[in-house]
């Protein structure tokens, strides 16, 4: 049964239209229990859209058409698949004011944000890999007796989990090398943020996929994320999320078929500002790195580890910097600061808020809400918080510092290596010996020095311990994509010759 | 079709067409009907190539492209791919206009395959990656992969389009600036690319295109300010350029050179198919190719009907000989100039002196500079015709008892570029192929070499790679960092 629409208006009256449907196969469809879901604005409050939300037999139905689809496209030549992801590319780039506005609507990101970083940062990464298209060759190597040769091939049907966070960017990191490298993809978008999914959707469609190739639903992590996990016919899937919803899909994965599953899961980002920093620099990346939508990124620097000899300078100059923010509708140009994503998200954050005041960590500035039928929050941070209190702890995911001094650099790498999570990380320092001696000791899967939160679509990004396993982006990111088959060849001896 | 007449004979330096400093210019004669074609095309001489070097240089060390990232540099690279298809007849035809080739194969084969590779090379140029290695012992070391700067190529008249994605497209992926000049005697469509490269929208002075002979070509290999030369030639001109790139400024040098492949036909080889490798897959280009099979050794069990075979393919294309390159339904062609007219005739002559002669041996007629498909059965091994490459539509044919011999036969030159091997005997292809002293071995089919795979020749055919990532290599230096 074919979808309704939805009507979205940004700004100056810019106006976008949207199917509201399950894509799969090429078309949008109703949930076959015509269930939905309500995507409300985190700005207002209002009613967005409701939209078809995934359930069991959509989810079969889906995966279903993807392996169908999957018999075809792994005939397909690496440039074929090159030339189409290099056309959504472009797509996407000729509506990149749509996506926009979109995520400012749906998931409170700043307009230009969007548009600049997180868009581009989706067009930038689907042109990266689709230069990896026509490159995914194996390796030969004599063994006695005959030869030998790997194959890289694709895994077939394929999922990927993704957040609400960084909707459009995070979808193109699991989309592009998955395509890429030959695979077939269910996306499942989270249902908080699920109206990019729609113009995505459009754009595939327009781009030239074949049916079934890329198919997009939306659904309760519950429902439709739960039966991608547990499906029998999906060989991998790819979650980008909180630690506990990814733990439940490993056990989902191992319970069902072994499907291979990576998992880039939350983190507890140190930055660690030593005394011979450039304070300047330094300041700008470390509230940058938790003021940035409202710390709600996996990366956020969270806690902000400050050498005793610059703390003082760094702290006002921290809090001045948090505090200039103009919390207003993401749509518009002036606003520095927008909405959590949920109320929800909002309320948990102020959960972790009073728990660390009665814990007793200081409050610097912050801690309240913004009052409105938004989700607004105050930028906030704490200092003189000890290593054991949830606050340093605990993902916060929203715009709560948790701020220590230090003495030593031993100190620092102690109390940042303190934590389950092992993401990403940020060292200020002039001192080149330090920085690499630092970014060495510290156990995360991302390092920036005198920066916060760098992302390049050819470079790989994923984390450690508890922030899960398996890259996004860069040459290894495509190998999550892909299988090694080794063929060899046993030589036999010449027959006799007829002469 | 009528022969084009909007075409460029200028240099095209720095984003702009001009006459060359040194007031040289060179006469395009048409292959087809010996008309002329312009006398007019401007000759670079030492000025000239000083001042593109000097504005590759400046492109290279100041100017926007040494500003972009590799993503960006690929942008410019895929929008001239976009252009060169979408131009492929016009480029075609000036091609086909100087050298003779069928429009048919230049315009649905070699103008495409330069489009292919600056569309494969622009899938590389934001994947240059070096090493990084920790430091054990205390020190961290990075290796760095960075661009040469100013890198030339030099082209010969055979497949002149497939040249400019050759060698144009690794080396600007890599972040080098580019100094073109293909052969004196097929220029048209490579000079008619300036239009495209400003289309595109490159920075002045990121690729450039000069013309002229080998006095040119010298300048180029000799030259102080170029980081790399890239040829693709004869055997005894690429000794020059290796000698002359010495004697300079040790620049990097690639070479692809000759070759007198040699393609092995087994009594199990099914026999249409290698028919048609070995013939018709010969006489591609009226066999003026570095890679084609110009030894053709058949399993003694099936030689006399297999060389029957080859030989009604090489009348049935002798039946088609003076058919105008520029219509759309020739299949063979001229020789490309009369120099080369005149040196397949003469092996000709000398291996007629030798008594092999089995078909052909003449030009065609009046009508431009045709030549029969030849062939010489049994000649004598040491004889110039079976030794020396002809690059020309001239056979050699001997035949074979037993595996053995057939590799014996076949590794017996001092070239080793382009060997095919048809057998239907799994062991055996990878038994041979694995003896076979050749850079490329192709089994049961002509060999056509693939962007995404190292196109190189072994022994005098040439030294190192073009194409696929090791040709992308040699466009990069390395820098190793020690950091304590």
């Amino acid at each position: 049964m074919a979808s309704s629409t939805v009507q979205l208006t940004g700004i100056a009256g810019q106006s976008v239209e949207l199917p509201t449907g399950l894509f799969i196969n090429n078309e949008f469809l109703e949930a076959q229990s015509k269930s939905t879901v309500k995507v409300l604005n985190p700005s207002t409050g209002k009613l967005l859209a409701v939209v078809a939300a995934a359930e069991k037999q959509d989810v079969d139905l889906a995966v279903g058409t993807a392996k169908v689809a999957f018999d075809t496209w792994k005939t397909v030549s690496g440039i074929e698949r090159r030339a189409l992801l290099f056309k959504l590319a472009e797509l996407i780039e000729r509506d990149s004011e749509i996506f926009a506005t979109i995520e400012a609507l749906d998931a409170g990101v700043l307009f230009n944000d969007s548009k600049f970083l997180h868009v581009a940062a989706a067009v930038e990464t689907l042109r990266y890999f689709a230069g990896w298209a026509d490159k995914c060759n194996g390796s030969s190597m004599p063994i006695s007796g005959g030869m030998a040769y790997t194959k890289k091939e694709p895994i077939g049907v394929c999922a990927a989990i993704v957040p609400w966070n960084s909707p459009l960017m995070i979808t193109c990191w699991k989309l592009a090398p998955c395509i890429a490298a030959g695979n077939v993809l269910i996306v499942k978008t989270a249902e908080l943020t699920p109206i990019y999914g729609l113009k995505l959707a459009q754009l595939v469609k327009e781009a030239g996929f074949p049916p079934g190739v890329i198919n997009i639903i939306t659904g309760l992590g519950a429902k439709a994320g739960q039966s991608l996990a547990e499906h029998m016919e999906v060989r991998k899937l790819a979650f980008t999320g909180s630690g506990p919803v990814g733990r439940g899909i490993m056990i989902a994965a191992a319970r069902s078929n072994i499907k291979k599953v990576t998992l880039e899961l939350g983190g507890k980002g140190p930055t660690l500002i030593f005394d011979d920093a450039e304070l300047e620099n330094a300041v700008f990346w470390a509230t940058l790195g938790i003021t940035a939508h409202n710390g709600q990124i996996c990366a956020a620097g969270s806690r902000i580890l400050v050498q005793s000899g610059i703390y003082d300078q760094f702290i006002e100059a921290f809090k001045k910097r948090s505090l200039d923010a103009v919390a207003g509708d993401p749509l518009l140009a002036n606003s520095t600061k927008g909405p959590l994503a949920s109320r929800v998200q909002r309320d948990k954050v102020l959960g972790h808020i009073q728990k660390g005041i009665q814990d007793g960590a200081e409050l610097l500035h912050g801690g309240k809400v913004i009052e409105s039928d938004g989700n607004y929050l105050e930028n906030t941070a704490f200092v003189n918080v000890t290593r054991d209190m949830s606050l340093m702890r605990d993902e916060i995911f929203g715009p709560v510092a948790a701020i220590a001094k230090f003495k030593t650099e031993d100190e620092a790498i102690s109390l940042a290596n303190d934590s389950e999570y092992g993401l990403s990380s940020a060292i200020f320092t002039s001192d080149i010996s330090r920085a690499y001696r630092v970014s060495d000791a510290l156990e995360t899967g991302q390092v920036t020095i005198n920066s916060w939160g760098n992302i390049n679509a050819n470079t790989p990004f994923g984390g450690k311990k508890q922030s899960g396993f398996g890259k996004d982006l860069g040459a290894e990111g495509l190998d999550e994509w892909l299988n090694v088959k080794t063929v060899k060849v046993n030589l036999l001896p010449a027959k006799e010759v007829k002469v | 079709m009528a022969a084009p007449t909007d075409f460029q004979t200028q240099l095209f330096l720095n984003n702009k067409y001009v006459d060359a400093k040194s007031k040289e210019t060179l006469s395009l004669v048409n292959p087809f009907n010996g008309e002329p074609i312009s006398a007019a095309v401007q000759v670079a001489g030492q000025e000239d190539i000083d001042l593109a070097v000097s504005y590759a240089q400046v492109a290279f060390k100041s100017g926007p492209w040494s500003t972009y990232t590799g993503a960006q540099r690929a942008v410019y690279l895929n929008k001239l791919a976009d252009l060169i298809d979408a131009n492929a007849h016009k480029l075609a035809a000036l091609d086909s206009l100087c050298m003779g080739a069928p429009i048919a194969v230049a315009e649905n084969f070699v103008v495409p395959q330069a489009a292919v590779a600056f569309r494969y090379y622009a899938g590389l140029a934001d994947k240059i990656e070096g090493d990084s290695f920790a430091a054990e012992d205390g020190t961290y070391r990075i290796v760095r992969h960075e661009p040469l700067g100013v890198c030339a190529g030099i082209a010969p008249w055979n497949v002149p389009m497939i040249y400019v994605g050759w060698k144009i497209a690794p080396a600007l992926a890599a972040g080098n600036t580019a100094i073109f000049k293909a052969s004196e005697s097929s220029p048209l469509a490579t000079l008619y690319l300036g239009k495209l490269v400003i289309e595109a929208g490159f920075p002045p002075g990121v690729i450039q295109f000069v013309n002229g002979g080998g006095k040119t070509g010298a300048l180029l290999a000799s030259h102080m300010g170029i980081a790399k030369i890239s040829f693709t030639g004869s055997t005894s001109v690429g000794k020059i350029v290796q000698k002359l790139a010495t004697e300079s400024n040790m620049k990097k040098v690639t070479l692809e050179l000759g070759g007198k492949s040699a393609a092995l036909v087994f009594e199990d080889a099914n026999i249409p198919n290698a028919v048609a490798g070995t013939a018709d897959g010969f006489l591609l280009n009226s066999g003026q190719m570095c890679l084609a099979t110009s030894r053709l050794l058949v399993q003694e069990s099936i030689a006399t009907p297999f060389i029957e075979a080859v030989k009604a393919r090489f009348l049935e294309a002798a039946s088609k000989l003076g058919s105008d390159p520029l219509s759309p339904t020739t299949t063979y062609g001229p020789m490309a100039n009369k120099a080369q007219f005149d040196r397949v005739l003469s092996y000709i002559n000398i291996g007629k002196e030798g008594g092999a002669l089995a078909i052909g041996g003449a030009s065609n007629g009046n009508n431009g500079l045709f030549i029969e498909p030849t062939i010489f059965v049994n000649p004598d091994k040491n004889s110039r015709i079976y030794k020396e490459e002809i690059f020309g539509p001239v056979l050699c044919i001997l035949t074979f008892k037993t595996e053995e011999e057939a590799l014996e036969l076949a590794n017996d030159t001092n070239t080793g570029l382009s060997a095919g091997l048809y057998t239907s005997d799994l062991n055996r292809a990878l038994r041979v192929s694995a003896k076979l002293e050749s850079g490329n071995v192709a089994i049961n089919s002509l060999h056509l070499p693939a962007v995404n795979v190292p196109f190189g020749g072994w022994k005098e055919s040439g030294s190192g790679q073009e194409l696929g990532r090791y040709g992308f290599q040699s466009y990069l230096k390395m820098k190793s960092v020690h950091i304590k």
